[in-house]
C-alpha cells in the first residue's frame, strides 16, 4: 500500500486544483549569477506523469547538493524543467524552448521512451547534446548516434540478463511471459526470446495483453495449466499488480515470478503476498554498502517526499553528477566539448561505484541487479540481492531485435 | 480435465465480474442518456473520481474499503447536484441539446483528466486497493478471491435493485415515462425537470457505484478511464439508449465475450472482440437491442 | 368550472388564437369543432400549460393559471387526452394507466379508477399486460382517455378521440362519452368530426384561423345553413 500521508496530499491537492479547474505546475528554479543550464525535458503530467514527476524530485536534490557545494566550474547549476505532458510533440516543443531561448548546455530528463526518442530527433539533428535518464527503448543508441548518451541500461538487454538469472536459479527451466502491448515490454521480451534459445532456456507461454486491459484471471489459469517454473510478469501501469494478483490467485508461487523492474510503488502495490518475488533493479535501498551519497538521496528524498527513491530516482539524482563531472572535464560550457568529454568519460555512478563508461553510440555499459521481496511494509520494503550482472551492450544483437 | 474445469470456472467468474461492471457504468450512462439526451462524455471520468476518492480514504485514512465505497457513493449524490444545477441544466431546453451536451461533457472529461494527471497521476502509476474480505473461496479446483465475490454480489444486487425500481416504483415508472414520451408524462402530472435531476443524480451514482467496485477488484490507473468512457457508450448504443435492461444484457454479453474469446485466442483479440460483436448487432438490428 | 377570456397564442410571428374566450360548466360537454389549422389544439395545449398564451386569462373554478406548469394542472383536476393520444407505447395497459394515476397518491382511489375505466372499456381490461405500442388505434384512444380519467380530472379536453378511426370504432367513443357524460364528466372535446361533436356535446364552439366564429347549442348550429355548409358538410 502506498503511503497515507501522499494519498491524503493528493486528495488535497486534487481539491485545489478542482477549485481553480486548472493545473498549476512547478516555477522554474531561478538560477542566480552565470548558472550551466541542464534543459529538463519532463513527464510533469500525463501517463507517465509519476515517474517523471519522482525522476525531476530527485534531480532537484542533486541540483541543490551540487550549488552547496560551490556549483560546478564556479558556476551554479541549473535544472530547468519543461513538462511534455507524456506528448512526444509536447517534449519537442520544449526542446525547442529550451535549446533556442534559454540556450541550455543540455537536455536531459525524459523518463519515457516515446518523449526521449523525440527529444533524440530533435538533439540529434540540432546537435545539442542530450543525456538520457531512464528510457530504455534501444533505439535511443542505435549506431550512428553522435549527440545522445543514455545512462539506463537498454531494455533489450533487461531481458537479456533475466534469462541469465534463470539460467542460473535452474539450468533447462521453463518460462512464462505475460505481458502488456508497450514498446518498452516488447523490448524486454524480445531479448529473453532471443537469448532463451541460447541458454536453453524454454519459454512456454507469451501473453500479450493490449494497452488498457483490466483482467488476466482467465490467462492466468491457461498459464497454470502450463506451469512454467518462472513468470515474467510486465503488465502496463497498475495492470501490472492486477496480473501478478491474479496469478498469486490461481496458485503460482511469489518466488516463481519475475518482474523486470521494480518501482517503489510498484513494490508497494504487489504488497506482502509477493514477498518472496525476484525483480530487476538499477538501483535499490536494501542494497548492502551503500555509499555517503546514496544513503543521502534515500534520507532526502523521503524527507521530502514521504517515500523511498528506487532506481528512476538514482538515475535522475546521478545523472546531473554525471553532467557536472563531465562539464568539469571538458572545462567549459561549448557543447561540442561537453558531448566529447562525455564520450570520454571512465568513471564510476555516484551513488553505487558502478562504471560509467559510454560506447560509441552512448550506450552505457550495463549492469543489473535481481532482487528478492523479504518484507513488504505500509510504506517501506527490503529485499535481498539475489544476483547481479554486468554486460556489454551489443552482448546480444539489441537494435535488430528492437528495431 | 482439472485444467479445462479450471479455465472454465475462470471464464465464467471473468465474465461476471467484468460485465457487471461494465453494466453498472452502462446503465449509469443510458439513464442521464434516455431521460436528458445528455450523453456525457465525462462518465469514464466519474468513473475514475469514485475510484480514486476510495483509494484516498482507504489509503490515506486508512478507511476500510466498503466503508469509504459507500461514502464515495453517497457523496455523488451532492456532487451530481452541484453539476445540475450548476451547469447541466441550462441546456435543457436547448434544441438538439444531445450535441451540446456532448461538447459540454467533452470539456468536463478535459478538465478532470487534466486534474487527475497533474494531481494523482503525480503520485503513482498505480492505484491498489487492500482486500475488501481477505481470503479465497476454492469454486472446485477454481480460487476465487472473496473480495471479487463480494464485489460481483453488490454489482448484481447494485442492478437488481435499479431494475426493480424502474419496474415498479413510482418515481421508476415516471423516469421511464419520461424517456419514452415527455410532454405525455408532464400532461400525467410528472414534474419533467426534476426528473431530469433525479435522472442526471441516479445515474451519476450508479457510475461512482461501478467504479469504486472497480477500485475494490483490481489495481487501476488514469487511463482506465477513457477505455471505460468508450466501453459503456457502445453498450449503451447496442444495448438501446435508454434501456436499461439493455445495458445489463450487452454489459454481460461484452464482459463474457471477452472472457470466452481469451480461451481461445491472444488477450488483443479478446479486449476487442466486444466491438465485433457490437458490429454485429447493430447490423441486426441497428436501432439497438432493447427499448426503453 | 372553466372560463377562458381574450386568449392569444403565437407561434413566432403567427397567430395562432386570436383573443378566444369560452366557457365550460360543471357536468357540461361542450364541443369545439373546426377544420384543420383552426387552432383547436392550440387552444387545449394552452388550457394544459403546454403552450403559453401572449395575452388573455384562464381560469379553472375561478382560479387563474397563468405561471402554473402543465404537470401541476394534473394536480389542479386537470387532464388532456391529446392529440395523437399520449401514450408510453412501450409500457403496458397496465403501467400507462397507472402513470395516469401519477398525481393520485391513495391506492385505494387508483384501484377505483382502475374499475372506473375496466368498466367503461371492457376491451382494455383483457389486454392490461399488453404494450400500448402494440394495441389497435382504437384500443389506443380507448387507453388515452383511460388514462386521462384515471387522475381523477374535474375537466377533461379531448383532443380530436376520433381522428383515424373507423366509424364503428367512432361509435363506440361516442358510447363511452355518453356514459361519462351520465356520470357527470365536465369534458372540452375538440373535433373535426361535427356528427360526433353534436352527438354528445350540449354547446358548440366553432373556431376558425384562431377565432369563435358561432357559439350555440348543436340545435340551432344545425338550423344555419352558413354554419353547416361551411363547417358541418361532413354531417
Ligand atoms: N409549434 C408550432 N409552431 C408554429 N406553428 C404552429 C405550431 N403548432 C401549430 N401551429 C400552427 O397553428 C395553427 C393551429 O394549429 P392547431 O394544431 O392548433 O390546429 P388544429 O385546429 O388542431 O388542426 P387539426 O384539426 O389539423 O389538428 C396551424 O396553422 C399550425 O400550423
Ligand atoms: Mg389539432
Amino acid at each position: 500500500m502506498p503511503p497515507s500521508p501522499r494519498a491524503r496530499r493528493a486528495l488535497a491537492l486534487a481539491l485545489a486544483l478542482a477549485v481553480v479547474a486548472g493545473g498549476v505546475l512547478p516555477a522554474a528554479a531561478q538560477p542566480r549569477g552565470e548558472p550551466v543550464k541542464i534543459g529538463w525535458i519532463s513527464e510533469l503530467s500525463g501517463t507517465w506523469a509519476f515517474f517523471g514527476a519522482t525522476c525531476f524530485d530527485a534531480a532537484k536534490i542533486a541540483e541543490e547538493e551540487i550549488n552547496a557545494r560551490g556549483g560546478v566550474l564556479g558556476r551554479p547549476i541549473a535544472v530547468l524543467p519543461q513538462d511534455n505532458r507524456t506528448d512526444p510533440a509536447q517534449a519537442v516543443a520544449a526542446a525547442r524552448v529550451l535549446d533556442s531561448q534559454d540556450k541550455v548546455l543540455t537536455l536531459s530528463g525524459p523518463t519515457s521512451s516515446d518523449t526521449a526518442l523525440a527529444v533524440y530527433g530533435y538533439a540529434e539533428q540540432n546537435k545539442v547534446p542530450f543525456v538520457v535518464p531512464v528510457a530504455a527503448f534501444p533505439r535511443l543508441t542505435r549506431p550512428g548516434t553522435q549527440w545522445t548518451f543514455r545512462v539506463e541500461p537498454d531494455a533489450v538487454g533487461w531481458g537479456y540478463a533475466i534469462v541469465k538469472f534463470v539460467e542460473k536459479q535452474k539450468p533447462g527451466g521453463t518460462l512464462g511471459l505475460i505481458y502488456s502491448d508497450y514498446a518498452l515490454q516488447r523490448a524486454i521480451t524480445a531479448g529473453i526470446k532471443h537469448q532463451a534459445e541460447r541458454s536453453k532456456i524454454q519459454v512456454v507461454s507469451d501473453i500479450v495483453f493490449p494497452q488498457g486491459a483490466t483482467d488476466a484471471t482467465v490467462q492466468a489459469a491457461q498459464l497454470k495449466t502450463r506451469n512454467p517454473d518462472y513468470v515474467v510478469v510486465i503488465g502496463g501501469g497498475a495492470f501490472d499488480v492486477t496480473i501478478t494478483n491474479q496469478l498469486l490467485d490461481v496458485g503460482f508461487r511469489p518466488a516463481q515470478f519475475i518482474h523486470p523492474f521494480g518501482t517503489v510503488k510498484q513494490i508497494l502495490g504487489w504488497g506482502a503476498r509477493s514477498v518472496g518475488s525476484y525483480y530487476g533493479t538499477f538501483f535499490d535501498h536494501s542494497l548492502a554498502n551503500l555509499n555517503d551519497y546514496a544513503r543521502g538521496l534515500i534520507e532526502k528524498f523521503k524527507a521530502r517526499k514521504g517515500y523511498i527513491p528506487a532506481y528512476i530516482e538514482n538515475f535522475c539524482y546521478s545523472t546531473v553528477y554525471l553532467i557536472k563531472e563531465a562539464v568539469e572535464k571538458a572545462g567549459s560550457t561549448d557543447r561540442t566539448k561537453f558531448r566529447d568529454a562525455l564520450r570520454a568519460i571512465d568513471t564510476k555512478e555516484i551513488t553505487t561505484g558502478i562504471p560509467i563508461v559510454f560506447d560509441k553510440n552512448g550506450a552505457r555499459k550495463e549492469y543489473m541487479y535481481f532482487m528478492q521481496i523479504q518484507e513488504v511494509g505500509k510504506d517501506t520494503y527490503r529485499s535481498r540481492e539475489a544476483f547481479y550482472i554486468e554486460w556489454d551492450p551489443e552482448v546480444i544483437p539489441v537494435y535488430q531485435l528492437a528495431p | 480435465m482439472d485444467a479445462l474445469l479450471l479455465i472454465g470456472l475462470s471464464v465464467v467468474t471473468t465474465g461476471l465480474i467484468t460485465g457487471a461492471i461494465f453494466a453498472l457504468v452502462a446503465a449509469g450512462v443510458t439513464i442521464v442518456y434516455g431521460a436528458i439526451w445528455l450523453p456525457n462524455a465525462a462518465n469514464g471520468q466519474f468513473f475514475m473520481l469514485g475510484g480514486l476518492l476510495v483509494w484516498s480514504l482507504v489509503t490515506g485514512w486508512g478507511m476500510s474499503p466498503l466503508l469509504a465505497a459507500a461514502l464515495v457513493v453517497a457523496a455523488s449524490v451532492p456532487f451530481a447536484l452541484v453539476l445540475e444545477k450548476g451547469l447541466i441544466r441550462y441546456f435543457y431546453d436547448v434544441p438538439d441539446r444531445n450535441i451540446v451536451y456532448l461538447v459540454v461533457t467533452l470539456g468536463l472529461a478535459q478538465i478532470f483528466a487534466g486534474i487527475f494527471s497533474s494531481t494523482y497521476g503525480r503520485w503513482t502509476d498505480n492505484y491498489s486497493l487492500p482486500a475488501a474480505w481477505p481470503g479465497i473461496v476454492m469454486i472446485g479446483p477454481f480460487p476465487f478471491p472473496k473480495t471479487r465475490l463480494l464485489v460481483l454480489s453488490i454489482a448484481l444486487g447494485l442492478l437488481a435493485g435499479l431494475f426493480v425500481f424502474l419496474r415498479l416504483h413510482r418515481v421508476g415508472r415516471a423516469l421511464r415515462a419520461v424517456f419514452q414520451n415527455r410532454e405525455a408524462a408532464a400532461l400525467r402530472g410528472v414534474n419533467v425537470r426534476g426528473i431530469y435531476r433525479f435522472a442526471f443524480v441516479l445515474g451519476t451514482l450508479v457510475v461512482f457505484a461501478g467504479g469504486t467496485l472497480f477500485a475494490m477488484a483490481y489495481s487501476f490507473d488514469l487511463t482506465a478511464a477513457w477505455s471505460m468512457a468508450i466501453v459503456a457508450f457502445a453498450i449503451m448504443i447496442v444495448g438501446g439508449p435508454g434501456s436499461v435492461l439493455g445495458s445489463v444484457v450487452i454489459g454481460l454479453v461484452f464482459g463474457f465475450t471477452q472472457a470466452i474469446v481469451s480461451v481461445f485466442a491472444n488477450p488483443t483479440i479478446a479486449t476487442f472482440s466486444y466491438l465485433v460483436a457490437m458490429l454485429v448487432i447493430l447490423l441486426v438490428k441497428p436501432s439497438g437491442l432493447f427499448t426503453r | 368550472m372553466l372560463s377562458v377570456r381574450e386568449v392569444t397564442v403565437r407561434y413566432g410571428p403567427f397567430l395562432a388564437l386570436d383573443g378566444v374566450s369560452l366557457e365550460v360548466g360543471r357536468g357540461e360537454i361542450v364541443g369545439l369543432i373546426g377544420p384543420n389549422g383552426a387552432g383547436k389544439s392550440t387552444l387545449l395545449r394552452a388550457l394544459a400549460g403546454l403552450v403559453t398564451p401572449a395575452a388573455g386569462s384562464i381560469a379553472l373554478r375561478g382560479r387563474p393559471l397563468a405561471g402554473v406548469e402543465a404537470f401541476r394542472r394534473v394536480g389542479l383536476g386537470m387532464a388532456l387526452v391529446p392529440e395523437g393520444r399520449g401514450l408510453f407505447p412501450h409500457m403496458s395497459v397496465e403501467e400507462n394507466l397507472l402513470m395516469g394515476a401519477y398525481a393520485v397518491r391513495d391506492r385505494a382511489r387508483v384501484r377505483e379508477n382502475f374499475e372506473r375505466v375496466w368498466a367503461l372499456f371492457p376491451v382494455l381490461a383483457d389486454r392490461r399486460r399488453q404494450l400500448a405500442g402494440t394495441l389497435s388505434g382504437g384500443q389506443q384512444q380507448m387507453l388515452a382517455i383511460g388514462a386521462g380519467l384515471m387522475s381523477n380530472p374535474e375537466i377533461c379536453l379531448f383532443d380530436e378521440p376520433s381522428m383515424g378511426l373507423a366509424p364503428i370504432v367512432i361509435g363506440e367513443i361516442a358510447e363511452g362519452l355518453h356514459r361519462l357524460r351520465e356520470a357527470g364528466l365536465t369534458v372540452l372535446l375538440a373535433e373535426q368530426n361535427a356528427k360526433l361533436a353534436s352527438d354528445v356535446a350540449s354547446r358548440i364552439y366553432i373556431l376558425q384561423t384562431g377565432r369563435i366564429r358561432y357559439h350555440d347549442i348543436p340545435e340551432n348550429l344545425l338550423r344555419n345553413p352558413e354554419v353547416v355548409e361551411g363547417f358541418l358538410s361532413v354531417y
